[in-house]
């Protein structure tokens, strides 16, 4: 009897969205411990009724790699992201986290009791870019006496403005601007406005979405900012060119202890 | 390479058999196979490589050998239908059903009453009426049980003599279980297809589903729509864009096989969707209509390939200048 042959099978031009693999490492007081940690992650507090994500570490230090498409992990931004080691006595710690790019992440479940965190005080910060008032994350680090640099705190300016809440412990303090360094490239990503993509092969300009839409399925070929920089698009996006500014820094500065 | 495992293997577990539909020694049966062959192995036969997580006369719970989930078969006393839960971890027991992040049964949002079950009621009917036979590795088992109150030919319709039941990885990593009805009735069929079916998460963002609700479709697999009457029936609701187009010959013969209708193909996948669903399936944008259908589809390479239409939903064609169908 004859046998039948393996038909014809068509590839279809189907490009599936970019992913992103999350791979975490789960320490307990910043050290590896046996047993079994969990890591719930949530869109928020307001919606903890749907868990959205799971990691769990079955030999103690890693969880499995898992996928997630890129653009529903940049849509929401920060996740809130809560780990749980039970073993006694039973530890946990919760926090935000934004995932934009593959990463193997170490998540410390400490018990956030004890240590030096330093007297409250503030700074008033301000940043101009191109003398405008900008928004840009600033932060505080400091230099103790024992000379171990710790961060004393960070916030975002709004207009160029911000009153900084930070944690000081008698050294000097140091502010730093950070721009944005935006999203990497990545085929056929969702895009949404006010995200900022960063070409793979970066030349000092960044590319922010004013018009959402999917990202081409080729690295598009990138403009800098000339004249009005009126929006182009890139797949069914649109975009401007906005240049990447190196971090700043200032300092000694004074803060003001409360 | 995936193992086979069946009842005439050397070695093979043996279980009690009873004529009672409503009897435990049915789910005893299927978790002796399932332990034996997933979790111990048996004669010349290795284990697949799952581990054992949790058991007692009710339930049995599973974890396969890449972690990526957990499985919980509940019977419920004197019925005939098993309960399937997926997890992503697992925290014990409470009664006869797992706990642990993510526990899913079923496709609905939580809340509703439908739960996915499988018909199980002549596994271990008679040694003589029944079988069963089992492929696994360490991601991903298909069971299927065979059996009947008499030695059942399957050449008419039959819904309680079969538990084709696949748990574990697709090829891209997402956890499901397939087979069964998602369904409150304490007479769930013995579907294989979107009917009875549970995911751990939802393939388009890989979040849980949780407590969320999903629509799943399998492209191919048999709906009630379509079940016994052999014409397109599938809508919209079911286009999914495909990843590939398998496309076969379409021969006629009497008594035996004459030749190919040449430039005649069929793609399983879409077949029994209506044309324009098909199309879309197959990349088409937008509906299919009486003006458009010479607009070829866009299947890639250098032949044009039309969706060819005809009376009363005949199962959809694909009619092609490809050599390979000429």
């Amino acid at each position: 009897m004859a046998t039948a042959s393996v038909a014809l099978v068509l590839a279809l031009p189907v490009v599936v969205p970019p992913r992103a693999t999350l791979k975490f490492r789960v320490l307990r007081e910043g050290v590896v411990t046996p047993g079994v940690k969990t890591l719930f992650l949530y869109r928020g507090w307001g919606s903890v009724a749907t868990l959205a994500m799971v990691f769990q570490t079955l030999d103690g230090e890693w969880t499995r790699a898992e996928q997630f498409d890129l653009a529903t992990l940049l849509a929401q931004g920060e996740w809130l992201v809560a780990g749980e080691d039970l073993a006694a006595p039973r530890r946990t710690r919760a926090t935000y986290l934004a995932f934009t790019e593959s990463a193997e992440l170490t998540f410390d479940i400490t018990s956030g009791e004890g240590g030096v965190v330093g007297e409250p005080a503030t700074l008033a910060a301000q940043v101009r870019v191109d003398q405008q008032p900008a928004g840009r994350e600033v932060v505080v680090i400091e230099r103790p006496l024992d000379g171990q640099w710790r961060v004393a705190g960070y916030g975002l300016t709004v207009e160029g403005e911000a009153e900084l809440e930070l944690r000081v412990a008698g050294g000097l303090c140091y502010a730093v601007a950070v721009d944005d360094w935006g999203v990497l490239y990545s085929p056929t990503l969702a895009v949404t406005v006010g995200q900022t993509i960063r070409p793979t092969l970066f030349t000092g300009w960044l590319y922010r979405v004013t018009e959402a839409g999917t990202l081409p399925a080729t690295e598009p070929e990138w403009w800098p900012a000339d004249g009005d920089n009126a929006a182009r698009l890139i797949g069914t996006a649109r975009a401007i060119a906005v240049r990447y500014y190196a971090p700043i820094g200032h300092g000694p500065v004074p803060v003001e202890v409360i | 390479m995936a193992t086979v495992y069946h009842r005439d293997d050397s070695g093979a577990p043996t279980f009690a058999f009873s004529t009672s539909g409503t009897n435990i020694a049915h789910f005893a049966a299927l978790k002796t196979i399932l332990k034996a062959c997933l979790v111990s192995g048996y004669g010349s036969k290795p284990a697949a490589g799952w581990a054992l997580i949790a058991e007692g006369d009710r339930y049995l719970v599973l974890r396969n050998g890449t972690s990526s989930g957990y499985v919980c078969f509940t019977w419920v006393a004197a019925t005939s239908y098993f309960i399937i839960h997926l997890a992503a971890t697992f925290t014990g027991m409470s009664g006869d059903v797992m706990t642990g992040a993510g526990l899913k049964s079923g496709t609905e949002a939580a809340g509703s009453a439908n739960q996915h079950r499988m018909w199980n009621s002549v596994l271990a009917h008679s040694s003589s009426n029944s079988t069963w036979y089992l492929i696994a590795d360490e991601k991903t088992f298909y069971f299927q049980g065979s059996g009947g109150f008499s030695l059942f030919e399957y050449a008419s319709s039959d819904f309680g003599a079969m538990n084709p039941l696949y748990v574990g990885e697709d090829s891209a990593g997402n956890f499901l279980a397939m087979g069964g009805q998602n369904t409150n009735s304490t007479q769930p069929r013995a579907y294989f297809g979107p009917e009875g079916v549970t995911v751990l998460r939802n393939p388009a963002t890989g979040l849980l589903v949780d407590t969320g609700s999903i629509v799943v479709v399998a492209p191919g697999l048999r709906l009630t729509a379509n079940a016994n009457i052999g014409v397109a029936t599938l809508g919209a609701a079911h286009i999914v864009p495909l990843l590939e187009a398998p496309l076969c010959p379409v021969r006629w013969g009497a008594s035996v096989l004459a030749g190919r209708l040449r430039g005649q193909a069929l793609c399983p996948l879409v077949s029994m969707y209506y044309p324009s669903p098909a199309a879309q399936s197959l990349g088409h944008v937008g509906p299919l209509n009486s003006r458009n259908l010479n607009t070829p589809l866009p299947l890639g390479g250098a032949y044009t390939y039309f969706m060819g239409v005809a009376f009363d939903g005949s199962p959809t064609r694909i009619v092609t200048n490809n050599p390979e169908f000429w």
